[in-house]
């Protein structure tokens, strides 16, 4: 069975098998932009905020390859530290709900019957209701604090969101998977045998979970970048004067007549950047099929 | 058939009654996460009414009136006290929130029912084209595209609308809603355009799918067996069978759709619910949050509803046990 | 009372291949005669082709598949014709499909079901309900007039059958084909069902071509039966010497498989090993790896279909020996 969890993770890293040509043009866009990201100080100016307002609204040029904004800072630089932004917290917001999801579907499996219902009936809830709504609300009243440990203003009440509202389909995925070994009959036997609950999870329900969980995070991150872009259009993500890619799409949306391309950019990238992560998890998912 | 249709309502009666208590469980529990954040929220509701120059015994007093010294259960009692009497409280500015709704409710509405029509009439093509042509280069085009457009927001989506279309061509207003029926028509287009394209990745799919089991059912072949073809064949035996997992699809969707909305009335500065659930929040303005996402919330549970109902009224197996 | 028998129906080399181009032949060339009035029953075990051949005939296939060649011909007023498969629906020939409970179409009322075809073919609506009353009532379905507005979910599974051949019927077509109609029938049904369909074929004159893979089903309805294994004709002949003297060992092999109701004993017996995948053959008899007569000769040359008797032909090298271990 560890040999499942193992070919899950190969599967990740290989391309000679079905589903290869979309996890090659998914891992093209998405190192393209990791790249961009990490590249951040040699191939921009390095300051994102640095304001020049003898030069605003200025057409691309060499020294502005995207031009600059209302305020004359550098379209260019803060593009690629929005993407930097986003994609930390994409991440973060598909990792923190996806740990915390998957330990409450365990756990849930393992508790007793009215518990492990109860738990079932919140989930179906938080689906049915309009989370997004309610997220907005939640990130709004909670208002974008100030910098906390290495999370920088406005990202901890997101990713508080993110983690409440996102846990219920990864507790899903490994509910159901834990449900499906326990009844098995050879398990049920290898428990009353004396083999522990953790040598369990980890050696058979792990394998199988893994390899769906994955293909879900893989949108997971596209949408958790989503949903910080569209909270900070709505000012409730983080402060408008940090570059993100909804924040910098709002930011210009006064001045989309002359500069359009202050509004297309950041959202083309966003949606290349969704469209990579959705292509990894399609390829993965063709390959995971039996 | 007498019997029939009297165990028809019984089983009606308890799906509602289902419903209502859905309905009422969903809405205490979203009244409850919504008070425990109003108290979690920084800042002083008082003083946030008052402003940074009222001084502390102003606010003190008004702490009282607003029962805010009490402990937070005797809050939580009085304030689901009122909202039973559908007492919607007093918004920051002093207005009676159930005011600010009436004012704002219809422009929400028209919003809803013009993006549900461009919605279906976006994505029921698209996935018929998809599913029509299945695994050809057609549909291999439209799921892509359909993949990346899930991932535009879909304010980007309307800002490029309005600089590409609306600008140029100067056929659509920008911003508003109008408010002759004709000038309200023309306004919904874009609006209702941008929340269709942002649909369309949900629906597509999910339409494609069971658009295909439609068309490779059985019946069909049966009815193609017999020489049925053309619009008999289309209408009577497949779009007719399709009708039901559409609208259950589409009514599972209108949470999405309502997010759609209070982004689109950002994005077009259209004065609805949407858009002052968006200033409320920002603001902390704990009333209005808590009765519009009340409200918002009730409408996902009675669209759910609704869809169910119509999809067992349309399918004939439901209807007798 | 094999005598003078008119072709209905011929079946001219018809090939299907998976995908097009014709790399993976299902079926790689198919020559078969109904003749009027007559039931021939064609047998083989699921994934012989027998079902895609019968859709072929209407050009029902699915996506994947595709007739490459091949001519199909049915008797108009002018004598044997040939036609596009998709101009003899409703036209001459329909079809009663296998499975009762997904072939009628949820959303219609057992009256409009039936008028359908007639619909399709311009009758007017009130003298297409009159017919579908009649229809019905033909198919022994009970009191036809006052259950024409129930819905195909309120009926049993006979009673769909039922609807299902009351609907091809109303085409008024000269050849039935039967997609193993019986199948998904618990035995009593699957009798009535049956005898409704013998009934039909000597008051109606009817042909039918009925696919199944239960001989013993063909030993009650068919009056030639062609046994088809790996999208080929292996053997053909009329019914009931074919089933008490097999002249292919996969007929034989077929036989062997089923209980046997009067011994008492139930001496159920698989064949050994798997029909070949298709394209998966490289020469010799297709069945010759499961064969347990198989010779040398049997593995270089494939055999072709012969007459070893009046109407009675078999591709095999070996019927002789068949014979002669059978009557031993």
């Amino acid at each position: 069975m560890m040999q499942t969890m193992r070919s899950n993770l190969h599967a990740l890293f290989t391309l000679r098998e079905r589903g290869s040509g979309k996890i090659a043009v998914g891992y093209a866009i998405i190192g393209l932009f990791v790249f961009t990201a990490m590249a951040a100080p040699w191939i921009t100016t390095g300051e994102p905020a640095r304001q020049d307002l003898l030069n605003r609204l200025a057409f691309p040029s060499f020294a502005h390859p995207l031009g600059t904004d209302q305020l004359g800072r550098d379209v260019w630089t803060r593009l690629v530290y929005a993407i930097q932004l986003d994609f930390r917290i994409g991440i973060l917001g598909m990792l923190l709900p996806a740990i915390l999801g998957s330990l409450i579907g365990v756990a849930s499996a393992l508790s007793p019957h009215w518990l492990d219902a109860a738990i079932s009936r919140l989930a179906d809830i938080i689906i049915s209701l309009p989370l997004f709504v309610f997220f907005l609300a939640l990130a709004g009243l909670l208002g974008p604090g100030s910098d906390w440990g290495p999370f920088g203003p406005g990202e901890l009440p997101i990713l508080l969101g993110f983690t409440l509202l996102g846990w219920v389909v990864y507790a899903r995925l490994l509910r159901t998977e834990m449900h499906r070994i326990l009844a098995m009959e050879y398990i049920r036997a290898a428990i009353t045998g004396g083999l522990p609950l953790h040598r369990v999870i980890i050696g058979h329900v792990m394998p199988n979970a893994v390899g769906q969980t994955l293909v879900y995070m893989c949108v997971d991150i596209g949408l958790a970048i989503l949903s910080l872009a569209t909270l900070s259009f709505l000012g409730a993500g983080v402060p408008l004067d940090r570059p993100e890619l909804g924040g910098m799409i709002s930011a210009s949306r006064t001045v989309i007549s002359s500069n359009w391309w202050l509004v297309a950019a950041p959202g083309a990238v966003l949606a290349l950047m969704g469209t990579g992560l959705a292509l990894i998890g399609d390829g993965l998912d063709d390959r995971l099929k039996p | 058939m007498g019997f029939k249709a009297g165990n028809r309502s019984d089983h009606l009666a308890w799906r509602l009654g289902g419903w209502l208590a859905q309905l009422a469980f969903s809405i205490l529990i979203l009244v409850l996460i919504v008070f425990v954040l109003t108290q979690v929220a920084p800042g002083d509701a008082a003083r946030l009414r008052l402003g940074p120059r009222a001084s502390q015994e102003e606010v003190d007093v008004l702490r009282k009136q607003l029962g805010l010294d009490q402990n937070i259960l005797v809050q939580f009692g009085s304030y689901v006290g009122r909202l039973a009497r559908a007492d919607l409280g007093t918004s920051i500015n002093g207005e009676p929130v159930s005011e600010v709704i009436r004012q704002r409710i219809d422009k929400t509405w028209w919003l809803l029912v013009g993006t549900s029509v461009f919605s279906l009439a976006l994505s029921f093509p698209l996935a018929w084209l998809s599913a029509y042509y299945r695994d050809r280069a057609i549909d291999h085009v439209i799921r892509f595209a359909v993949l990346v457009a899930l991932f535009m927001p879909v304010f980007w989506i309307g800002f490029l609308l309005i600089r590409f279309l609306a600008l140029p061509t100067g056929w659509f207003p920008v911003a508003g809603l109008g408010s002759s029926p004709m000038e309200l028509l023309r306004s919904l287009v874009l609006p209702c355009l941008t929340g269709a394209i942002a649909m369309a990745p949900i629906l597509v799919r999910s339409l494609r799918s069971s658009l295909i089991e439609v068309i490779s059912a059985d019946y069909v072949t049966v009815a193609r067996s017999l020489g049925i073809r053309g619009s008999a064949l289309l209408f009577r035996h497949i779009l007719r069978n399709a009708l039901g997992p559409t609208i259950a699809l589409f009514s599972l969707n209108v949470g999405y759709l309502f997010f759609g909305i209070v982004i689109l009335e950002t994005t077009f500065a259209i004065h609805g619910l949407g858009s002052q659930l968006v200033t409320a929040s920002i603001k902390k303005d704990v009333n209005v949050v808590q009765a519009i996402t009340i409200i918002f919330a009730a409408g996902v549970v009675l669209a759910n509803s609704c869809g169910d109902l119509v999809v067992r009224w349309l399918d004939p197996r439901q209807g007798s046990r | 009372m094999m005598a003078a028998q008119t072709p209905l129906l011929v079946m001219d080399g018809l090939s299907l291949g998976l995908g097009s181009g014709n790399r993976a032949m299902i079926v790689p060339s198919l020559n078969l005669t109904v003749n009027a009035g007559e039931c021939l029953g064609l047998v083989g075990e699921s994934g012989s082709g027998k079902s895609l051949s019968l859709r072929a005939i209407l050009g029902l296939l699915p996506n994947s598949i595709h007739r490459s060649a091949g001519r199909i011909l049915l008797r108009g007023p002018t004598g044997l014709a040939e036609h596009d498969p998709a101009s003899l629906r409703g036209n001459g020939i329909s079809m009663v499909f296998q499975e009762p409970m997904s072939s009628l179409n949820p959303s219609m009322r057992i009256g409009d079901l039936v008028a359908a075809g007639l619909r399709a073919k311009g009758m007017a609506r009130g003298k297409a309900r009159t017919k579908a009353i009649s229809l019905l009532r033909e198919v022994g379905f009970p009191a036809p007039e006052k259950r024409l507005d129930d819905w195909p979910h309120q009926l049993s599974g006979g009673l769909r059958q039922r609807v299902m051949i009351a609907m091809a019927l109303s085409v008024e077509p000269a050849l039935l084909l039967c997609d193993e109609p019986t199948t998904a029938l618990d035995v009593t049904t699957q009798e009535q069902i049956l005898l409704l369909l013998e009934r039909l074929k000597k008051d109606r004159g009817l042909g039918i071509l009925f696919v199944t893979h239960d001989l013993s089903v063909i030993s009650r309805i068919a009056d030639r039966t062609a046994v088809m294994y790996a999208g080929r004709l292996v053997e053909e002949g009329p019914t009931a010497e074919l089933l008490a003297a097999p002249r292919h060992p996969y007929t034989l092999a077929l036989l062997s498989c089923l209980p046997q109701a009067g011994t008492g004993q139930r001496r159920l017996q698989a064949i050994d090993g798997t029909p070949p995948a298709a394209g998966e053959h490289g020469g010799g008899c297709i069945f010759a790896p499961r064969c347990t007569f198989a010779a040398h000769q049997c593995l270089t040359a494939e055999p072709v279909l012969a007459d070893i008797a009046p109407a009675h032909r078999t591709a095999c090298y070996r019927h002789v020996l068949l014979r002669e271990g059978l009557s031993r």
